[in-house]
C-alpha cells in the first residue's frame, strides 16, 4: 500500500513508462484529494467524480510534462483546477447565482446560538448558496483554502498566480460571503 | 483609527492561520484597543464558522463513494478511449523544430526582422510624391469641430479672467500708505493693453457660443481696463479709492470667481 510519504517522484517515473500498477497507485493516493476540490466546488458528487476521471486521463497523457522537483499534488491539482473551470464555463455558468437573487428572506434561519449554529442544515444551505456567489477564482481560492487546507503559498502554485493574489482573493470572498450571511449573523446575535 | 485598513484586510489571513508571528501581534495589538476591528473581526469568524458546516457534507459524499474499485474503473475508462484499445505508456507529444519554446524568441526575432526589412524597403523604393500641404485636406465631423472651438473659447475665457482677477485684486490692494509695486511700473500697463487686445480676440467667440454671463463680465472688466488705460498715469489718490470702491461696489471679483468656476466645470 503506498502512503503519500512514499516516493511519488518514483511512481511518477514508472507511470511515464506506461506502467498500469504505479498508475494505479498515483490514483489511490490523490484520488480523495481531487474529489474534494471538485466536489466543494460544484457540490454535486457526479460532477466531482467526472472531474476526477478526466483529472487523472489528463494526468497520465501530460505526466512527461511535469518537472522533477515541483510538487505533484500541486501540479495535480492544477490540472483539477483547470478542468473544474472549463466544466463550470460550460455547464454551470449560465446557472450563476447572484448575490442578488439570493432571497434571503426565504431562508429564514431559526434563533440557533452557538456551536450548534454550524450545525444548521438551513446554515449549511446559505452558506452553500452563498458561495455560489463568488467569481471563480475567489470560489477556488476558498474551496482550496477551507475544505482541502491548502497554504497560500500552495494555492499561489495551483492557481499559478501571485500570493498577493491568492491573499486579496480570499479576502473577498470572505468579504463576500460575509455580505451574503450577515443578515443571518444578525439574526442571532 | 489608524491602522483599521490594514488590519481589515489581514483579518482572513489572521483567521485562516497564514500570518507571520511579527504580524499576528501587531494585528491582535491592533485588535485590543479598537472595537470596530473586534466587531469586523467577529463577524468574520462567524463567516469561517459557517463554512465549517459544508465539512460534514463532504465527508459524508467523500464517504459514499467506492474508492477502491475507482482507480481500476479510470485505468478502464482509459483503455476504452480512442485507439486505446490496450494500456499503453503515454505518448510524448512530439513537437516539431518550430513549436520547440526554445525556437519561439528565434522566430520572434526573424519575423521582427522580416517585418522591418519590408517596411524599410518599401519606404526607400517608393516613389516620391510631392504633394503640396494645400492640396491635402483635412476633414473632420463638423460637430467635432465646433467642439473644439467652444472648448478653445471656454478656456481663453478662463485665462482671460485669470488675469484679469489678478490685476484687479493688485489694484485694490493698493492704498497710498503702501502702493502696489505692480502698479509703479509699466507692468500692469503692458498687462492692461495686452488684456484689451486679447478680448477684441474673444469677443466673437463669446457671442458665437453664447456665453452670456462670461460676456457681461468681461465687458465689464474691458471698460475697466480701457479707463485705468487712460487715466493710470496721472491718478489722484481719490480716483484709485473711486475705482476701487467701484470694483468692490460691483463685486467684480467675486462674478470672476464664479463665472471662472462655471467655465471650469463645463469643461467638455
Amino acid at each position: 500500500m503506498i502512503t503519500e510519504n512514499d516516493d511519488v517522484l518514483g511512481l511518477v517515473e514508472r507511470v511515464k513508462n506506461g506502467n498500469q500498477e504505479a498508475f494505479m497507485d498515483l490514483t489511490r493516493l490523490y484520488q480523495k484529494k481531487v474529489f474534494i476540490v471538485a466536489y466543494s466546488f460544484f457540490r454535486n458528487r457526479d460532477d466531482a467524480l467526472d472531474i476526477v476521471q478526466e483529472t487523472f486521463l489528463r494526468c497520465y497523457q501530460k505526466i512527461h510534462l511535469f518537472k522533477a522537483g515541483k510538487s505533484f499534488r500541486n501540479w495535480l491539482l492544477q490540472i483539477t483546477k483547470n478542468l473544474c473551470v472549463d466544466h463550470y464555463r460550460k455547464n454551470h455558468r449560465k446557472n450563476h447565482v447572484f448575490l442578488k437573487d439570493i432571497n434571503i428572506e426565504d431562508m429564514a434561519i431559526s434563533q440557533l446560538e452557538g456551536s450548534s449554529f454550524s450545525e444548521s442544515a438551513e446554515v449549511r444551505e446559505l452558506f452553500a448558496r452563498s458561495l455560489e456567489t463568488l467569481t471563480e477564482r475567489q470560489r477556488m481560492v476558498f474551496v482550496l483554502k477551507h475544505y482541502n487546507g491548502l497554504h497560500y503559498k500552495e494555492i499561489s502554485e495551483v492557481m499559478r498566480v501571485a500570493l498577493g493574489t491568492v491573499k486579496s482573493l480570499h479576502f473577498k470572498a470572505v468579504q463576500n460571503l460575509r455580505s451574503c450571511l450577515s443578515p443571518h449573523f444578525g439574526e442571532i446575535e | 483609527m489608524k491602522g483599521c485598513r490594514e488590519t481589515k484586510k489581514n483579518m482572513a489571513a489572521f483567521l485562516g492561520g497564514e500570518m507571520d508571528p511579527q504580524q499576528q501581534e501587531k494585528l491582535e495589538t491592533h485588535l485590543k484597543r479598537c472595537s470596530s476591528c473586534q466587531k469586523e473581526m467577529r463577524a468574520m469568524e462567524k463567516v469561517f464558522k459557517s463554512a465549517e458546516s459544508l465539512t460534514p457534507e463532504i465527508e459524508e459524499v467523500v464517504s459514499s463513494v467506492n474508492w477502491d474499485r475507482l482507480p481500476a474503473k479510470i485505468a478502464d475508462a482509459m483503455t476504452k478511449e480512442p485507439g486505446g484499445s490496450e494500456w499503453h505508456a503515454p505518448q510524448r507529444e512530439h513537437r516539431g523544430m518550430f513549436l520547440q519554446p526554445w525556437f519561439r524568441p528565434v522566430a520572434a526575432a526573424l519575423l521582427v526582422g522580416v517585418l522591418l526589412g519590408a517596411i524599410s524597403t518599401v519606404l526607400v523604393l517608393r516613389p516620391v510624391r510631392v504633394e503640396r500641404a494645400s492640396s491635402r485636406k483635412f476633414t473632420a465631423p463638423e460637430d467635432f469641430l465646433e467642439r473644439v472651438e467652444i472648448e478653445m473659447a471656454r478656456r481663453e475665457t478662463i485665462k482671460y479672467l485669470d488675469k484679469s482677477q489678478f490685476l484687479l485684486l493688485e489694484f485694490i490692494q493698493n492704498t497710498p500708505e503702501s502702493p502696489s509695486p505692480l502698479w509703479q511700473d509699466d507692468f500692469s500697463s503692458k498687462n492692461i493693453r495686452s488684456l484689451l487686445s486679447k478680448k477684441k480676440y474673444i469677443d466673437p467667440q463669446l457671442d458665437k457660443f453664447k456665453m452670456v454671463k462670461a460676456k457681461a463680465i468681461c465687458d465689464q472688466v474691458e471698460l475697466l481696463f480701457y479707463e485705468l488705460a487712460q487715466i493710470r498715469d496721472v491718478m489722484t489718490d481719490e480716483e484709485i479709492q473711486e475705482i476701487q470702491n467701484y470694483i468692490q461696489d460691483k463685486q467684480l471679483l467675486l462674478r470672476i470667481k464664479l463665472v471662472k468656476r462655471e467655465l471650469e466645470k463645463s469643461e467638455i
